[in-house]
């Protein structure tokens, strides 16, 4: 036998060259392969693809009459519709499946979708993002690295030593919250920025009034955003010229700047120009590069230069390493210290994957579904076929099903979303459909709309296109191999979703379970004010410890309250030469009292011995790194950032951090006069009262300022958020996953039952019990669910172990937790055949075994 | 004349005087065959057939289905010949691009046709 031409593409010519000239054009084509086929099959394959298509010239071979309609008057468009819908409304409880099935895939995707692209659009706004950098430190000292999203200030003073910098921005977040005065009313402002004047020649944001270029030239100039606006003035609109004062100093309003996209990791509420009274050495730089330069060139030079300028450092054995990473990636990169919420790739990778599989399923179940409608309706489309119907007329029928099944399914899954998107939002902590601009999702829905609906219909009319495997479609018995191996991949799937939120639920409830070696509970914190003098601090402090409520109030740095990122600082020990980093709390003598952290060896702060800023207290990790014993560690002599004292001290562990990671070696320095306080209340008294109580006191002392307090132990839970927001995300899709997966397979045993409806009556007839009926329907398919578990079981294990290995403290997985999954997945999908079978079973046996 | 509004392009020139030179034997595969060989250019099917069809409607050419064979997956053969009006289509043609040749003054070219002229 010689070799064939492909088949599809002799199909396709088929299809559109015109009947009169077809066979002699065909016969042309074939003689050519033949002549090629004895070279090279492949390369004549090749060559007939590109003949087919070649041939297809619009103007000169195709069909002159439509391929569609009324090769006989029969079966015209109105008769189609009027047959789809009578097919729709005839069968409404299959078809129910299928709409909610679909409309619920349809659902889920446009929210993974939206959430997908909120997070891959990061900053994708700014005009320059391509040559938008932000440079990272990374700071090496012998015992510790640290990266920081933060970097050195004088980078914006030698930028011109760099040609191929356009520009460089510094941006400072406020470390405290900042007062702003209207005149009428104060406000407590946290997402302060001092940038540097050239801002907007950077970064593109909305700027609805003043010149983005001179509104930050001056020093006591502010630039609100549109929300400010409306809290300060009562209005979005002309607010240039009016003054604020802010931290008791007069400025004019500049500029008002449109709500920052919630998909920036810029998220600003007022600017103001960064002058020599508000620099801090470190701060956020970015960096315009010149357009056509590449960042390459820059980390080439970029470390030569610095290092002219590092030597304080490179002096005390701590090097600087400088990165760069464009705008759009700062979204994705790793955590670093005092860096903005971050997102990793693969969760999103993941997710995208997780969106069309469950599309995909939901289309397979469909076209299951629908093949096992058409098996009821083999009788009718055998007369259409013998009356003369057209292959392309049943395609048409089946193609205008599709279309109002996708129809019905997308009106109510977009119904669906439009209602259940503030709800799931809150839920899973996330805003939906806020930036995904509705050219977006509309292209979305087009194409998922048309690639099923074609495929759907070119499905069915593939297993109706054999007219002779039609007219025995019915008494065949059903092996449907690719739907059962799908149907093993729904379930592996839902058992890996279900099996993967667990061990995450696991791995949270185990990271919260964890002894943290102080407590949180019933502790209030607040900041005072820059302007709140020394000696108004403490007359407040008197005046409230005097609450019988109040317990302890202590007084520390912002940055040394559980949760935040620490200071790291350099220190030395007992003189010794190398210079360490290490991280750092400055706190007042009632620190440990406040949290209930117990000193393991020495003694802690006290006021009347101790001097301020150099007297030390360390954590057992840090006595623990030196291999030490508590005791060695007192009276060792510690220099840290330039003050030399001695260590009075040892503290228990504690996680200052979340037990994402282990407890880091840790010095508390004795600073009793910071900016911010933690009181812890008596857990009996009523908390409302006493808060209420200290605002007066707060008001009395410290007027013009508002009081805000916060609790220690929902700010310190907050570093969970990414785990709970993970989990609750899964819960819903795992749900999903399931409910689909049970009904593709409700979908096959209907289909199995259908085309064995005779077998199944001569076996009532000869006695078969309800749990023999079972038995047969879930042989087979217990097989492959079992087949599907058992290969993903291994995946899923080195998966999830991969996953935990980012823990320092984790769960260990627990096979039990597998074998209880795959019970549960398997008892469900019983459930459904058991259903099946009861159906069968109760169904009348003269029906199925009577022959007209 | 006849031949007003039944252009001839240039490829379908080609077509029609490799049917003419073919005789008896003009069909799809062999008109390209022909081509390919006397003018050394590349034919493709798609476009081979466009220019027949055309020919065809213009009526420079006719044809008539061959016997089936075993080869060619039993399809027939369509075989072309060229017609008196395409015969005077081509004549006409050729008579035109003489007299601009002609016409040419002396030395204008730096390349002179002749018909031995390879």
């Amino acid at each position: 036998m010689a070799a064939q031409p492909p088949k599809l593409f002799d199909r396709i010519l088929d299809w559109y060259c015109l009947q009169a000239d077809l066979e002699d054009i065909q016969g042309d084509i074939y003689e050519i392969y033949e002549d090629r086929a004895t070279d090279s099959v492949l390369k004549a394959n090749l060559h007939f693809i590109k003949d087919t298509l070649n041939l297809f010239n619009p103007f000169s071979n195709h069909r002159k009459r439509s391929i569609w309609l009324t090769e006989s008057y029969h079966f015209n468009f109105r008769n189609q519709f009027n047959r789809s819908l009578r097919y729709l409304k005839n069968y409404p409880f299959i078809n129910a499946l299928k709409i909610g099935g679909l409309s619920m895939a349809f659902c889920a995707f446009f929210f993974i979708m939206d959430y997908v692209q909120f997070h891959k659009n990061f900053d994708g706004f700014h005009e320059n993002k391509d040559r938008i950098y932000r440079v990272v430190t990374t700071v090496t000292s012998p015992d510790l690295q640290d990266v920081t999203a933060w970097s050195h200030a004088y980078i914006k003073d030698m930028y011109d030593e760099f040609p191929s910098v356009e520009q460089v921005v510094r941006l400072l977040k406020s470390e405290e919250a900042v007062v702003v005065d209207t005149g009428v009313k104060q406000f407590e402002e946290s997402e302060v920025f001092f940038i540097d004047e050239e801002f907007a020649q950077v970064f593109t944001f909305d700027w609805l009034e003043g010149n983005p270029e001179t509104a930050l030239e001056d020093p006591n100039s502010v630039v609100l955003t549109k929300r400010m606006a409306r809290k300060y003035f009562d209005r979005g609109e002309e607010v240039i010229g009016l003054t604020l004062s802010i931290n008791q100093e007069s400025y004019l309003v500049t500029g008002l700047v449109d709500d920052i996209p919630s998909n920036s990791d810029l998220k600003f509420d007022l600017l103001i120009p960064l002058h020599y009274d508000n620099m801090e050495e470190w701060s956020f730089v970015y960096l315009l590069l010149q357009p056509n330069t590449s960042i390459a060139e820059l980390e080439r030079t970029f470390p030569e230069i610095i290092d002219y300028y590092n030597d304080d450092y490179t002096d005390e054995g701590v090097t600087l390493k400088y990165d760069f990473e464009n705008i759009q990636d700062v979204h994705f990169s790793e955590a670093r210290l005092y860096d903005t919420p971050k997102m990793d790739k693969e969760r999103i990778f993941l997710f995208q994957l997780i969106g069309w599989i469950i599309l995909i399923t939901a289309l397979v179940n469909y076209i299951n579904l629908y093949t096992t409608q058409l098996l009821r309706r083999i009788r009718n489309i055998n007369v259409q076929l013998v009356v003369g119907a057209s292959k392309k007329q049943l395609f048409l029928e089946f193609f205008m099903e599709a279309v109002i099944y996708f129809g019905i399914a997308l009106v109510i899954a977009i119904t669906l979303t439009y209602f259940s998107s503030e709800l799931l939002g809150q839920y899973v902590d996330f805003k939906f459909f806020e930036t995904l601009s509705l050219m977006q999702s509309f292209l979305w829905l087009a194409v998922s709309f048309l690639t099923a609906t074609v495929l759907s219909a070119l499905y069915a009319l593939v297993l109706t296109a054999k007219k002779s495997s039609l007219l025995f479609i019915e008494t065949k018995q059903i092996k449907a191999p690719v739907r059962k191996a799908l149907i093993g991949v729904q379930f592996a799937l839902s058992f890996a979703m279900i099996l993967a939120t667990l061990v995450i639920y696991r791995q949270t409830v185990h990271l919260q379970d964890q002894s943290l070696g102080f407590n949180a509970d019933d502790v209030i914190t607040f900041q005072f004010p820059n302007h709140a003098s020394q000696s108004t601090i403490e007359a407040f402090k008197t005046e409230i410890r005097q609450f019988s409520s109040v317990e302890v109030v202590s007084q520390l740095e912002a940055y040394s309250v559980p949760g935040m990122d620490p200071w790291v600082e350099d220190y030395t020990i007992d003189h010794s030469y190398n210079t360490k980093l290490i991280e750092e709390l400055g706190v007042d003598q009632y620190y440990l009292e406040a949290l209930q952290i117990d000193l393991v060896a020495g003694e802690f702060f006290d006021s009347r011995k101790h001097r301020s800023q150099r007297t030390f207290v360390v954590n057992k990790a840090f006595v623990d790194h030196f291999g030490w014993q508590a005791n060695e560690a007192v009276s060792k002599e510690l220099n840290v950032y330039g003050f030399g004292g001695r260590i009075v001290g040892v503290t228990d562990n504690f996680f200052f951090n979340s037990p994402h990671q282990l407890i880091q070696p840790m010095v508390l320095r004795y600073y009793p006069t910071a900016t911010n306080a933690m009181v812890r209340l008596d857990p009996n008294a009523d908390y409302v009262q006493s808060v209420n109580r200290m605002e007066t006191i707060w008001a009395k002392h410290i007027p013009n300022t508002p009081f805000n307090f916060s609790f220690l132990a929902s700010d310190y839970a907050l570093q969970y958020q990414h785990e709970n927001a993970s989990l609750n995300v899964l819960t819903t899709i795992s749900g999903l996953v399931i409910i689909l997966s049970l009904l593709g397979m409700y979908a096959i045993l209907l289909m199995l039952a259908k085309s064995r409806e005779k077998e199944l009556g001569i076996r009532k007839v000869n006695g078969a019990s309800l749990i023999n009926l079972f038995d047969l329907f879930a042989r087979d398919l217990a097989k492959i669910l079992l087949a599907g578990i058992v290969i993903a079981t291994p995946l899923l294990w080195l998966g999830l172990d991969q996953w935990l290995a980012d823990y320092p403290i984790r769960i260990s997985l627990n096979p039990i937790n597998f074998i209880a999954v795959a019970i549960g997945v398997m008892v469900l999908a019983a459930a459904v055949i058991y259903l099946q079978a009861r159906k069968s079973y109760a169904s009348n046996t003269v029906e199925s075994l009577k022959y007209e | 004349m006849g031949l007003k509004g039944k252009h001839l392009g240039e490829f379908e020139e080609m077509v029609l005087l490799a049917v003419g030179v073919l005789g008896n034997e003009a069909y799809g595969i062999s008109v390209k065959n022909k081509i390919e060989e006397l003018v050394d250019r590349q034919v493709s099917m798609g476009a081979l057939h466009s220019a027949l069809n055309r020919l065809e409607e213009k009526q420079f050419v006719f044809s008539k289905l061959g016997e089936a064979t075993k080869t060619r997956g039993g399809k027939r053969k369509r075989f072309y010949s060229v017609s008196t009006l395409g015969q005077e289509a081509l004549s006409i043609l050729m008579e035109q691009r003489q007299q601009l040749w002609e016409a040419i003054p002396q030395g204008a070219f730096s390349v002179r046709w002749t018909p031995n002229n390879k």
